[in-house]
This record gives structure tokens, sequence and C-alpha cells, in this order.
């Protein structure tokens, strides 16, 4: 039996839709209606076709890199048995809660002063390179996961009769190829809407070019609508291949589940790849914070409201994103139809990069009766709620849809109706899961560069955007101080929400 | 006749708990030996130790004479036992169909595939699946899945096969009927067994001798008609009660 939601659980999920609607659909919508007929010239320039096809095969081939780090890496973080496993990973996963133009930044201060260094790195294969060590660590927490949820008896099963490392190959790894799946989608639209990395690495790609029909002195909106077109194309071919990964009763792919076992031994082969994984994410940001350390002192100046700005916005959004993501997230898990619709619309905002998002945005909210949203931190917030509220969705679906409906039918049969049961049962059993999808969208929304650089307000720019503009043309120590000082901010909020997830064990 | 397993003082420890305290115990070749006890007297831990999931906090484990954990280490890895298991939740893998999960363990060891092909094919004909091999676990009824796991088993011609609750939870008609292929092939390889149940209408069935746990110790050893005649325990007169009784 599954508790019918009633008609408050319809019309909160029709509202959630209208909300959606607003936050997505509208503005794509103006992405299409503003992709005037006089601007597809554009399209028919080969230079825009040329920018296209660079930015798939750049997606593609980091997506293929992370992989085949991303991979053995995630099955050594799960199964091996390695001294300081823990921290070795934690220091490996450190990249993805950060903007990749730090990482560019740290190579650049370890490799870029020379000459031979800064050819290779300011170059289609040196932003390959970059985006691939940074985003890896993506594939590797989600192969970790994939592989920690699956029931130990499938490995014992396999130990009977094969190797250890036969048993990951054939057996882990596979079992958890959604779930690798989905990290390599999530990798490759992160690197298709990536601009701060290319972009100071003198790489031109397809979301740098709408960006610069809008950043210019004259706003070429038409234009950079008709750019964004192909790309909105590609986000759907995303959004597909998302729910064949999910399919229909898979809402629980993502499960969190750990189940307790004895390690594997891996071999020292292990070992050493666990401290290169954590090695090759340590040291870009080590350089940096090497280089800026001496400045730290005295960045003051430099930062001025920026650290409030990003986090007064991110807090909001995680807060709207968890709140609302309660109700959503718990109506995919149960596996509603509604629930799935609207997730597919913000799965639109995630995929679609930022750059396009971003015009759509402009193009709708950008008029004298919205001023009052355009002109403040609230277009961020709407922005960040656009981007990253699918990842807070998805994360409580797969807690809500790994515990049974039992514990709602008793409520309900108990009297207690929709909101009473969300509030009361659903809440309080997934505390780990709301913290989780609260400190997911607060770090994504922390790191975020994309969204923030085309939409800050006046005087309201993040601190990633001040250190992205600074970057230009500020001296270089300060930048890299002031990246250090975001690290710092991003570590807190971590430890805030970590020590959050600690203390709501169920 | 030397024994094909042998339990030397085993005891094993976890969370400061003796989930198995002091154990000694020996199964002869093609030999059937059920395990039987509350539950969480200790039995999956046995089986683990045998296979060499886990290590034995103190004692000795022999296989076929040669000693494989000892002491807190395994010495041979799991894989290097020749064993095979029945789990109690089937552990069929869910990515692979049932002909790959039936054929991983000669895929493993190197059969060529021909051969292999034969072998796979043999053994789910043998337990009632012909015609099965491309289907996934996932559309399988739970008796077939069971058939599976144990066609899975048998393809690895092993001379000492661990049941793990491996009937459980199947309607009496099926059981019975599997009960019969498991004799059978227990039968026809000479293989030895440690089978865990809870239920004494298997344990009849298929043992010889029936070993009682009871928190982690062996209470008491001995067939059927022994147990009956001298129970131990309230525990050992309740099941050879029951043993008796159908
Ligand atoms: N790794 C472990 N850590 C801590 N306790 C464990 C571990 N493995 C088993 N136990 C405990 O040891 C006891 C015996 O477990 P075991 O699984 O061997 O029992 P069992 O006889 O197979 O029970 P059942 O009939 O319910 O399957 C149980 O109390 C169990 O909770
Ligand atoms: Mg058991």
């Amino acid at each position: 039996m599954r508790v019918a939601g009633g008609r408050a659980e319809s019309l909160s999920l029709a509202a959630a839709g209208a909300v959606v609607a607003l936050l997505v659909v509208v503005p794509l919508v103006a992405v299409a209606t503003r992709a005037d007929t006089s601007s597809l010239g554009v399209l028919t320039q080969g230079r825009a076709w040329v920018l296209l096809g660079r930015s798939i095969v750049l997606a593609t081939s980091v997506t293929v890199g992370a992989l085949v780090i991303g991979i053995p890496c995630g099955a050594v973080f799960a199964r091996a048995r390695v001294p300081a496993l823990r921290s070795l990973f934690a220091l490996h996963l450190a990249p993805v809660f950060l903007p990749p133009f730090f990482a560019a930044l740290g190579w650049f201060h370890l490799f870029g002063a020379r000459a031979s260094g800064s050819s290779v790195l300011f170059s289609p294969a040196g932003a390959w390179a970059v985006l691939t060590f940074a985003f890896a660590p993506i594939v590797t927490g989600l192969t970790a996961i994939g592989i920690r949820a699956l029931d130990p008896s499938l490995e014992e099963a396999a130990r009977l009769v094969a190797r250890p490392w036969r048993v990951v190959t054939r057996i882990l790894v596979p079992a958890a190829g959604r779930q690798i799946a989905i990290g390599g989608l999530i990798v490759f639209a992160l690197t298709l809407g990536e601009l701060g990395a290319p972009m100071f690495l003198r790489v031109d790609v397809y979301p740098a070019a709408v960006f610069a029909r809008l950043g210019g002195m004259d706003l070429q909106l038409g234009e950079a609508a008709v750019l964004s077109l192909p790309i909105v194309a590609l986000a759907a071919l995303l959004v597909a291949g998302e729910a064949r990964l999910f399919g229909r009763s898979h809402a629980g792919a993502l499960t969190l589940r750990d189940r307790a076992r004895e390690s594997l031994d891996l071999g020292p082969g292990a070992h050493a790849l666990a401290i290169a994984a954590a090695l090759v994410s340590m040291t870009p940001l080590l350089v940096l914070a090497g280089h800026g350390m001496r400045e730290v002192g005295r960045v003051g100046e430099w930062l001025g409201s920026s650290i409030a700005n990003g986090l007064l916005a991110s807090l909001a959004t995680a807060t709207v994103a968890t709140l609302g993501g309660l109700g959503l997230g718990h109506a995919l898990g149960r596996g509603r139809w509604m629930a799935r619709i609207v997730t597919t619309a913000l799965l639109f905002g995630f995929f679609v990069p930022s750059a396009v998002l971003g015009v759509g945005i402009v193009a709708a909210w950008n008029r004298p009766s919205t001023e009052v949203v355009y002109g403040s931190a609230g277009i961020l917030v709407l922005a960040f709620l656009a981007r990253y509220s699918w990842l807070s969705i998805r994360v409580i679906a797969a807690f809500v849809a790994q515990r049974s409906s039992t514990y709602e039918e008793a409520a309900a049969v108990a009297g207690a109706g929709y909101f009473r049961r969300l509030a009361r049962v659903v809440a309080p059993m997934e505390r780990r899961g709301l913290v989780l999808a609260f400190g997911l969208t607060l770090v994504f929304c922390l790191r975020d560069l994309e969204t923030a650089v085309l939409l800050y307000p006046p005087g309201g720019e993040p601190l990633t955007v001040r250190i992205f503009t600074l970057e230009a043309n500020g001296p270089t120590r300060v930048v890299a101080a002031l990246a250090v000082v975001h690290v710092a901010v991003t570590l807190a909020a971590l430890l805030v929400v970590g020590w959050g997830f600690r203390g709501s064990r169920a | 006749m030397t024994a094909i397993v042998e339990l030397e003082g085993v005891t094993l420890v976890a969370n400061g708990q003796r989930i198995v305290d002091d154990i000694s115990l020996a199964v002869e070749s093609g030999e059937v030996v059920a395990l039987a006890g509350p539950s969480g007297s200790g039995k999956t831990s046995i089986l683990r130790m045998v296979l060499g999931l886990v290590a034995p906090t103190r004692g000795v484990v022999r296989l076929r004479g040669k000693e494989v954990s000892r002491d807190g280490r395994v010495l041979v890895p799991p894989e290097e036992r020749g064993l095979a298991m029945v789990f109690q939740d089937l552990a069929l893998w869910p990515h692979l169909s049932v002909l790959g999960n039936v054929a991983f363990a000669l895929e493993t060891r190197g059969v060529p595939k021909r051969d292999r092909d034969l072998r796979v094919s043999v053994a789910l004909e043998r337990v009632g699946l012909a015609g099965f091999d491309r289907r996934a676990p996932a559309t399988l009824s739970g008796g077939e899945r069971q058939r599976v796991a144990i066609a899975r088993a048998l393809v690895a011609a092993s001379d000492l096969m661990l049941f793990d609750e491996a009937l459980a939870s199947l309607d009496l008609a099926i059981e019975e009927e599997l009960l019969a292929l498991l004799d059978g092939i227990l039968r026809e390889q000479a293989s030895a067994a440690l089978y865990v149940s809870h239920e004494p209408r298997e344990a009849r069935r298929l043992a010889r001798r029936i070993a009682v746990l009871e928190r982690g110790r062996l209470v008491q050893l001995g067939t059927p008609s022994e147990l009956l005649a001298q129970p131990r325990t309230s525990f050992v007169r309740a099941f050879s009660g029951a043993l008796a009784g159908r």
C-alpha cells in the first residue's frame, strides 16, 4: 500500500511545479524567444560551430579522463585496506568543493612561470588536464558511494572464486555502474558549462562566447540567445541520459547506505594510488596557498563584502532548496509522477551551462517591473535555486526511497495529514539526508562562479567572482591569498555541515 | 580418513563480544553436517571463517589437512580455498545474466569458453533451469533465483559446499523439491557439506550429524537419534523433537 497523498500533497506539488517553471522553464523559453531571426546569423558563422565542437570535445575528453582516474580511485577508497584511507579520500575530494579555476591558478604558479610549462598549460591540452584532475574526484566519490551501497554478500560470493582486483573489476565496478554513469554525466555537464578555468587558460569555449556577448558594454542578448540554442539541445540529451539511468523506479540509485565489512587487500598499488590521488588534488591548492600566504593578513581591503554576499545567497539558497526539497524529494522518492516532471525541469537547470541559464534569466527578469529582484541579491538566489536545487531533491529522494513507507502509513492511520507527516515523520527520520542536501547545495553555491559572474547585483559580487575579476589585472599574491580565504570559508561550512551530519545519526 | 574441514579451538570476538566461543568440529569428506541453533548463535560466522572471509580471533581452521587460518590471520585467501557457497540472501550479481553468474567462477579459473558453456548448461539443466541463460536475476521468481544460486555453487565442483539457510523463505512444495535436488547433487558429487538451517526438516533430510550451537558454543554434536535420546539443552530437545515429529 502507499499512502494516497491526498489533495494537500497534489496542491503542494503543483505549487512547487509553478515555482520551478518560473525558475527554469521561463528563462529557457525566454532564451528561445529572444533568439530572433536577425541574430540567427551568428550560427551561420563557422566560428560558433568550431567553438561548440571544441566544447563538446573538451567535455567528452574530460569525462573520459575523469572516469579513467575516478573509477579505480573510487574502488580503492571504497574498499582497500590502506592506512589513513579516510584522510587521503578527504584530501582527494577537496577540488569538488572549489571552483576549478583555483586549480588552474595553482598549476600556473607551479608550471606556468617557465615558458615550456606555460605553453602546455595555456592550451586545450592544459585545460583538459586541469579540468580532468579537478573533476575526477566527482567520479571517485560516486563510484565509492555506489560500491559501498552494494550488498556485502555480492562481494563475498565473488571472493570465493576471484582475486581482490578481479572482484573489483568484474563485480563491484559493474554493479555500481549506474552511479558511475551519473558521475560521468555530471562531469560532462560541469565541463560543458565551465567558464573560469578555460578563460584563465585562454582556451576559447562555447560558454565563453555566450558570456562575451553579455559581458561587453552592449548587451547582445539576441546573439547570446541564438548561441545558447545548440547547448540547450545538448542539455536535453543529457537529461534523457539521466532519465534512462534512474529509470522509472530507481529514485534510490544514489542510495547512501554504507554496509560495514572487512576491507579488501588490493596490494601496494592501492596505497600508491590513494596517495597519488590525494597529492594530485592537493598540489595546486598547496602551491596557491604558498603563493598567497604572506598576503592573507592584508586581504581585508580587497574582500569588501564579498564573503557575506556569497555566504548569504548560498545560505538562503540551501535553506529554500532543503525545505522545498523535503516535499519534492519525498514525492520523488515515493515515485510520484508530478515530482518526476518537476525534477526533470530542475535537471535542465543543472545541465544547461550557467552562461545559457544566465542569458535566460537576464532575458526574463531584466525589465522595469521586476527590477526589485533583478537589482538585488534575490536574483542570485533565484539563479542558484534554478541551477542547484536538483542536487538537494535527488539526495533527499535517495534517503526517502530506501526507507519503508510503512512509517508514513502508520502516521496516516494515526490521523496525521500530509504536512504533519512530512514535518513529524519524514523530516526527523531523514534528517541526515536533509543535512547532506543542505550542505551539498551550500557548497555548490559557494563554489559557483559561472552563474554569479553573469548576474551579481551592483556591489554584490561573491568572493569567487571577486577573485576571478581580480585575477585578470590584480596582484597575483593577493589573488592567491583571496583564494586561500575562500578555501577557509568553504572548509568552515563543510565542518559545520559535517558536524551536523554526525549529530543527526539516525 | 582425513577431515575435509577441521575447526580447532576456534573463537571469534567482535566488538568485545564472543560470537563464536572455542569450537572444535571436524567434517569428514563426503559427510554432510547440519549447523543448527537459535538466531544469533554464530552459525553464519562459522561459515565465514571456513571461507576465509574473516579470521578466527583464536584457533585454527584446516582444510583438507592444511592450515588455512590461525590466530587472527587468514593464511589462505578465500579465492584459493576452492569452496562453494549458497548465501542466505543468494547474492546473485545483478549486472550479470544467469549464465554470467554461473560461469564467473569458471571464467576466473581460465576454463576455455567451449568447456565452460558446456559445464554451465549441464549445471543449469541439473537445477531445472535449462534455457534461462540470458535472463537477468531480477526477472526470476524466488525459487528460480535459489536454483541459480545452487547452480553457481554446483558448477564450482567443490569437495566442500556450504549452505547458509539456502532454502529459507520458500513455500513448502518448492522447499521439498529443492531439498531433493540438493540431496541428489551432494550424493552425485560425493561432496561434503556444512548446512546451516533453522529447519529440523532440512537437517534430517540432508545431514548425517547435527551440530547445535547456542550463544557461540557447540552444545551438542551427534546423529538425530543421539540428539533425541539425550538432549543436553531445552533447545536441542525442541529441535530434535521436531526432527522426530515429522
Ligand atoms: N562483524 C560483526 N561485528 C559485530 N557483531 C557481529 C558481527 N558479525 C556477527 N555479529 C554478531 O554475532 C552474532 C552471531 O552472528 P551470526 O550471523 O553468526 O548468527 P547466526 O547464527 O547466523 O544467526 P541467524 O540465524 O540469525 O542468521 C550476532 O549477535 C551478530 O549480531
Ligand atoms: Mg546467519
